[in-house]
């Protein structure tokens, strides 16, 4: 076997232990836990549960302004962060706000949220985008830092006479994709967080809400199926854009 | 071009940067003075600065508010304690080994982008409308950033210390005390650092959706009851809180790091 | 000065062959190498790069178990790092970077059992040697490397070990700073009396530090040829201008040229 595999067959055994230990245990505790379902009994009322249409809704819902707030964590990171340091004399001036407004612990304004853009989807998605936007403004602030860093590549292309857009694409781009891809990864994370912090705090009828109901009914298997559908998405969407992030930044080492 | 003149100018421009600043932050605080003054928002949305000033001098003064202050305070404490001793511990152990290490570290960077709060509910409900929920809660999310940066730390010492120290001795806890643990620090401290972020804001969140007392309940409530200007008080007293650990978190730093 | 044939032996190894596996292919790195380091000499390990120079000063240090054959420190088989006979002084800085000069001084005594009290002392001592006692309070990050690579060298001779081990621990210097370092290392190692080898790439200081040159081939490497010096120590920069250098580093070089070509090839 080689190294990584190894470590895989590790990592599954590690797992695979977890959850037994989870199934031994809830069968220990017994009838008792109606909130504490063994593992099998959770996965078994998973389609029962995809079933429901108002899960279902809450659900296609939840991923419609994940998508939005994401999309527009993106759009206006990247503007912000491109606005920041693009020119080192204002980086100076206002990065140091910048992080200011970052380190601000964010749930505290929540309610100003809710506020502004009422019970429904835009509190949710003002929410989520509040938490993306600072991951992809300070990933490719870092990122124009580090070709800054580096600057005998730009006098490379200045000596051949590169036009600014050529040395945008050729020499700036490649540079700062490693730190980009790191702040969209972290970003897809804490958007998914800022929408259902306000989904939860809301609680009208999102998947937040179904949180609650299951968890104040003691519906354990139905409230457990969701949580894992929701800790199963977030898995696989920040491996599969660390997987995209390694692939960028191969050049690294 | 002597040195003293390009160090006065850098001094100068730095001056200039700080002045910029503030003159930014005055000109958002005149503007919210401006827009509540002349009623272009509602005073639902936006109370003026004002009354914010005035709320807040009340709230300090009153015990009702110091108890909610102090209830935050220890379960942050509590949280953070358990999420500190249960992150370096574990995660120094698996630090240890290169293999564990790659075992185990994408299944504690999976956990932590799981937005856990959704789990919250369910503490909750074992762990009843209390401090002991909120502090459960804070120290789970607050672990995993420690343990990660933990193991890192660990398994990432440079290999030529390693070799270094065993060229000098055999004694492993020396090598462990001298060598180990001072390369790991920089990294551990930035987990704390982060760890602490997460802590607050867990059990912030906690107060916030569900809680009898603590300044998550306070500015909660005060939304739902619809006293603006009481409730941005409240807000601010926690960033203000936040900031002044933050900042003084910021400087512990190694010594060799500052100069 | 090495004539008495009864002199022993500090380090020897005897028909070694290290083979590295890397993804599922073999290479062989040294192959059947015999050579006795004397007490008391300064052995030099030239050669073209990738040759396996510094895979041997590693299994001497202790790092890597020999493949075939046997490595030894005076009679005992080298099965590890020995602390207390064989100091080693790595290519780049191992100064810890979160201790001052003096405190990097001190911990490798601490580590080698120097009582707490002696420390301070011994640690001044060999730093004001190779001249760098008045950065004593300063970090490694604050002085040039030519001043870490003078600190790892006083920390590897307050160890007081009879062998000293250096992996081309000038590598990283600029081509004066080597000099002038290379002059002061001459001198005392001769007070030192200690058995030294080292790994080096310049032809200059291979000449002019050692008693023999050791030409290893291209890979994998085997002994090509000895060549010994005989200069008494401390050598001083005239003899850098001499004839007998001119003569001795012409015959190295006329051993190294072909290989280099072979492991640029």
């Amino acid at each position: 076997m080689t190294y990584p595999q190894k470590v895989w067959a590790c990592r599954l055994l590690v797992c695979a232990a977890l959850i037994g230990a989870l199934e031994a245990g809830a069968h220990m505790i017994g009838a008792a836990s109606d909130l504490l379902p063994p593992p099998s009994v959770v996965v078994a009322d998973l389609p029962a549960l995809l079933a429901d249409p108002k899960v279902e809704l809450a659900i296609f819902t939840l991923i419609k302004q994940l998508l939005i707030a994401f999309a527009c964590s993106i759009l206006f990171g990247a503007l912000l962060g491109y606005g920041v340091a693009a020119w080192q004399r204002i980086e100076r001036i206002t990065l140091p706000i910048v992080l200011l407004v970052y380190s601000i612990p964010q749930i505290t304004v929540l309610p100003v949220f809710v506020l502004c853009f009422g019970l429904g989807s835009g509190s949710k998605i003002a929410f989520g985008i509040s938490h993306g936007i600072f991951p992809i403004a300070l990933g490719v602030i870092s990122g124009i830092q580090k070709s800054r860093a580096n600057p005998i590549y730009l006098r490379w292309a200045d000596s051949l006479g590169a036009s600014r857009s050529q040395k945008l694409t050729a020499i700036l781009l490649p540079q700062a994709v490693g730190s980009v891809c790191t702040g969209v990864r972290l970003s897809m994370a804490t958007t998914l967080l800022g929408v259902l912090l306000a989904d939860l705090y809301v609680s009208d009828n999102g998947v937040g809400y179904f949180i609650k109901f299951y968890t104040d009914t003691q519906q354990g298997p139905r409230l457990f199926g969701l949580v894992v559908i929701l800790a199963m998405a977030a898995v696989i969407i920040n491996s599969a854009v660390g997987r995209f992030e390694r692939y960028a930044g191969r050049w690294m080492l | 071009m002597s040195t003293q003149a390009t160090k006065d100018q850098s001094q100068a421009r730095s001056h200039f940067d700080r002045g910029v600043q503030l003159g930014f932050i005055l000109l958002l605080l005149g503007l919210w003075y401006a827009v509540t003054a002349f009623g272009y928002v509602s005073k639902l949305l936006l109370p003026s600065p004002q009354s914010v000033v005035q709320e807040l001098s009340g709230l300090l003064t009153k015990s009702d508010f110091w108890f909610d202050v102090w209830i935050t305070l220890t379960s942050i404490i509590q949280a953070y304690g358990l999420a500190v001793v249960a992150g370096v511990v574990l995660g120094s152990l698996i630090g240890q080994s290169k293999f564990a290490y790659d075992v185990f570290q994408p299944i504690f960077a999976g956990a932590f982008a799981i937005p856990l709060i959704i789990i919250y509910p369910m503490i909750l409900y074992l762990a009843g409308i209390g401090p002991l929920s909120k502090i459960l809660f804070g120290a789970i999310y607050g672990f995993l950033p420690v343990a990660l940066a933990a193991m890192s730390a660990f398994a990432n010492v440079p290999a030529k210390w390693r070799r270094y120290a065993a060229t000098l001795t055999t004694n492993q806890w020396l090598v462990t005390r001298r060598v180990l643990i001072p390369a790991a620090i920089p990294e551990l401290l930035s987990g704390l650092r982060i760890s602490y972020v997460v802590t607050f804001a867990s059990v912030i969140a906690g107060e916030m959706i569900a809680a009898f007392a603590g300044l998550g309940r306070v500015i909660s409530y005060n939304a739902e009851v619809l006293e603006p200007a009481r409730m941005y008080a409240a807000i601010m007293v926690v960033i203000a809180f936040a900031a002044l650990v933050n900042s003084l978190m910021s400087r512990l730093q190694p010594r060799s790091e500052r100069a | 000065m090495l004539q008495d044939s009864k002199t022993r032996m500090a380090l020897s190894v005897g028909q070694l062959t290290q083979t590295f596996q890397s993804r599922g292919e073999s290479r062989t790195v040294l192959s059947d190498i015999s050579l006795d380091i004397r007490e008391g000499e300064v052995l030099c390990l030239l050669g073209p790069s990738g040759c396996g120079k510094s895979t041997l000063l590693n299994i001497f240090g202790g790092f890597l178990t020999p493949g075939t054959g046997i490595a030894k420190c005076g009679d005992d088989p080298i099965t590890g790092p020995r602390p207390g006979d064989i100091a080693f002084v790595f290519q780049e800085s191992v100064l810890f970077p979160w201790a001052t000069v003096i405190e990097n001084m001190e911990t490798a005594l601490e580590f080698r059992g120097v009582p707490k009290a002696q420390r301070r002392e011994k640690a001044m001592t060999y730093l004001a040697q190779v001249g760098v006692d008045e950065f004593a309070q300063h970090y490694p990050g604050q002085i040039s490397g030519g001043m870490k690579q003078r600190v790892a060298l006083a920390a590897a001779l307050s160890l007081e070990t009879p062998i000293l081990l250096m992996d081309e621990p000038f590598a990283a210097l600029d081509e004066q700073t080597r000099m002038v370092l290379g002059e002061d290392l001459s001198r005392l190692l001769t007070q030192t009396k200690k058995t030294i080898v080292f790994v080096t790439h310049s032809l200059n200081e291979a000449v002019f530090m050692a008693d023999r040159i050791v030409v290893l081939t291209a890979r994998p490497g085997r002994i090509k040829g000895i060549i010994s010096v005989d200069e008494p120590h401390p050598r001083s920069p005239d003899f850098m201008t001499s004839d007998s250098f001119s003569a001795i580093r012409r015959d190295v070089y006329s051993l190294l040229r072909d290989e280099i070509r072979k492991a640029d090839a």
